[in-house]
């Protein structure tokens, strides 16, 4: 079992330092297809805190994704313990697990799976507002973080009509403006050349600093390693803190 | 309305214009062919309902106007003028035929229901003379004013069947059974032109009472004391008069009423369900976020009841303007819309709506969000 990479997360904690935002503890994802039995995840015991970087790395295959859909509230483990902001989500029911992805959690895909009917601010105040109680203040704070992001004047663009870069930005916008203590980034820098995946990365991690989210980036690109505060190697669903590898 | 669910919609105007359409298409043939039956319901029946008769009198076997093969004698009418609750006793020779015009081409003929009725009586006469002479005089007829209009039938004609005619000398109104048209004439004009045999015989007798509340005992007691005749009250024969002419039409239009909504249905569920398909990802991503199965719904159900407000719409104005439209143009087309038609279209199309909505809903649910992380 791999447990080096949550020895820093366990170590006593001072008064005055930041809160575990993210528990997984002993997580283990199991698919079952007639008598065959995948691990996806394999005895996973992972812990971040707000305002930490933690890159997940690892080769394709290698359970990335499934250990960021457990930590997002998607998927429940088939064995083990997520907590996210203290709270317990392994035995909750779907709709449960959508209010806590709906408070807690922001997402960075991939590509920036923004919706192409609607306009870059609105792709920012659709989940901001589906958060809040106060409606009128979600719509504002989606602009003031587009402004954030540098795209004021890109607001009422529309998907079709913006960059790569500019898209990821907005994906970006669009996870934070609910203000969620956890943000999670699926290979966020896939789809960008080296310059503009560069600049992501930094505004990613200056934002999260910024605003002391907790930030889970999974990758197999070893240009993120720079932006993390920790690396942490998964492979065959398990997890080792083995900086040494490279994809 | 959802912001998701507005956007999708107009975003895709082509899909929207293609689901309003079917949608509206079928509404369309929906409310044309309701309005038609209606059209023609009203008017078939309504020369038989008209008549101020509370009792049609008829020998045994005879149900409706049209079929007309009832034959009593002229005495049964003092008869029936014995009967206590009797006020006004009329006799009717009714026989359909073609005739034509004189002098023209004897196969361009046209269908007449001959109505020979007594104009010292006037029960069973034209219902409302429009212009001409009234009544008529031996040898002469007064014509249905759609006679007039649909087979060019003027003041002065001469029709003729075999070797007899007779002379056209007035317009009526409400005797159009839309296939066929009735041309008054007074009895013994009818027994003269009909050759018959014994002169004697009629068709019909009309029959008033005192209390018109009393037909219904009355036709039971008169069908005891007159075996052989039948006694039929005013509604009960212009109802088996519409059904013996609509009642032909009716399954062929249920069929087509049905094509017509599973049309509307197909077009309708196919757009939204391949709409939500293509969007899939999108529903997928909205998962993610914490948007819950409910908000999903509702962004498809609002817009299936978008396109189907709109479809509804579009259809039910095209069938209000078209109808009169067609009417004008080709005179069988006889449209009545009905307000309570069309809300009952109103609620097949919410149907429609619900129905396109929820095979859709279906596939929302087993939208995997894990999959927006795929590529």
């Amino acid at each position: 079992m791999t447990q080096s990479p949550s020895s820093k997360a366990d170590a006593p904690e001072p008064a005055q330092e930041r809160q575990t935002i993210l528990r997984l503890d002993g997580v283990s994802k199991i698919y079952r297809s007639g008598e065959f039995e995948v691990k996806a995840i394999d005895d996973v015991t992972f812990h971040v805190r707000g305002g930490e970087i933690v890159a997940v790395m690892g080769p394709s295959g290698s359970g990335k994704t499934t250990l960021l859909t457990i930590a997002g509230a998607l998927l429940t483990p088939t064995v083990g313990r997520v907590e996210v902001c203290g709270i317990d989500v392994s035995g909750m029911s779907e709709s449960q697990l959508a209010g806590i992805r709906r408070n807690k959690v922001g997402f960075v895909y991939q590509s920036s799976n923004l919706l192409e009917a609607l306009t870059a601010l609105e792709n920012v105040r659709i989940v901001s507002q589906n958060h809040a109680d106060d409606k009128q203040a979600a719509g504002e704070r989606a602009k003031d973080v587009l402004e954030m992001f540098g795209l004021g004047h890109r607001m009422n663009a529309l998907p079709k009509n913006m960059s790569d870069g500019e898209k990821q930005r907005v994906a970006i916008a669009r996870a934070l403006a609910k203000d969620p203590e956890l943000l999670l980034a699926d290979e966020p820098t896939a789809n960008l050349d080296a310059k503009r995946g560069h600049e992501v990365m930094e505004l990613l991690r200056q934002k999260a600093m910024e605003l002391n989210k907790a930030v889970v980036v999974v990758s197999h690109d070893n240009r993120i390693r720079q932006f993390a505060d920790r690396v942490v190697w998964l492979e065959d669903g398990r997890l080792s803190d083995d900086e040494t590898h490279s994809v | 309305m959802l912001l998701v669910a507005r956007k999708n919609l107009l975003a895709e105007k082509t899909r929207l214009a293609i689901s309003i359409g079917g949608i509206a298409l079928s509404v369309f043939l929906i409310a044309i062919l309701l309005s038609l039956f209606r059209g023609w319901s009203e008017r078939v029946g309504s020369f038989v309902e008209d008549v101020p008769a509370d009792l049609w009198v008829a020998s045994e076997g005879t149900t409706d106007f049209t079929a007309a093969a009832s034959i009593v004698p002229s005495s049964l009418g003092l008869r029936l003028e014995l009967i206590p609750e009797s006020d006004v006793v009329a006799p009717l020779i009714v026989r359909p035929m073609e005739m034509s015009h004189l002098g023209g081409d004897p196969d361009d003929t046209f269908d007449v229901h001959f109505v020979g009725y007594s104009p010292e009586i006037g029960l069973g006469g034209p219902l409302e003379v429009t212009e001409g002479k009234s009544p008529p005089g031996p040898g002469e007829m007064i014509v249905d004013e759609q006679m007039h209009r649909r087979f060019d039938v003027d003041i002065g004609d001469r029709l003729v069947r075999g070797t007899k005619s007779l002379t056209v000398v007035g317009y009526s109104k409400g005797g159009d059974f839309v296939y066929t048209q009735v041309g008054h004439v007074t009895i013994d004009t009818a027994v003269d032109f009909l050759e018959l045999d014994p002169p004697s015989q009629r068709t019909f007798f009309l029959m008033t009472l005192n209390d018109p509340s009393e037909r219904e005992s009355v036709a039971r007691r008169m069908e005891i004391v007159l075996p052989g005749v039948e006694f039929i009250t005013g509604e009960s024969f212009a109802a088996e008069t519409r059904d013996r002419i609509l009642g032909q039409i009716l399954p062929i239009l249920i069929v087509v009423l049905i094509v017509a909504f599973i049309v509307g249905l197909a077009v309708a569920g196919l757009t939204i369900y391949t709409a939500t398909i293509k969007k899939s990802r999108e529903y997928g991503i909205l998962k993610a976020e914490g948007f819950t199965n409910p908000y999903l719904y509702r962004v498809v159900f609002e817009q299936s009841m978008v396109t189907g407000v709109l479809g509804f719409l579009i259809g039910a104005g095209i069938t209000v303007f078209v109808g009169p439209v067609a009417q004008a143009q080709v005179p069988q087309f006889v449209v009545f819309v009905r307000w309570q038609d069309i809300i009952g279209i109103a609620g097949a199309t919410l149907l429609m709506a619900l129905i396109a909505a929820y095979i859709t809903v279906r596939r929302l649910t087993s939208i995997d969000p894990v999959s927006v992380f795929k590529g």
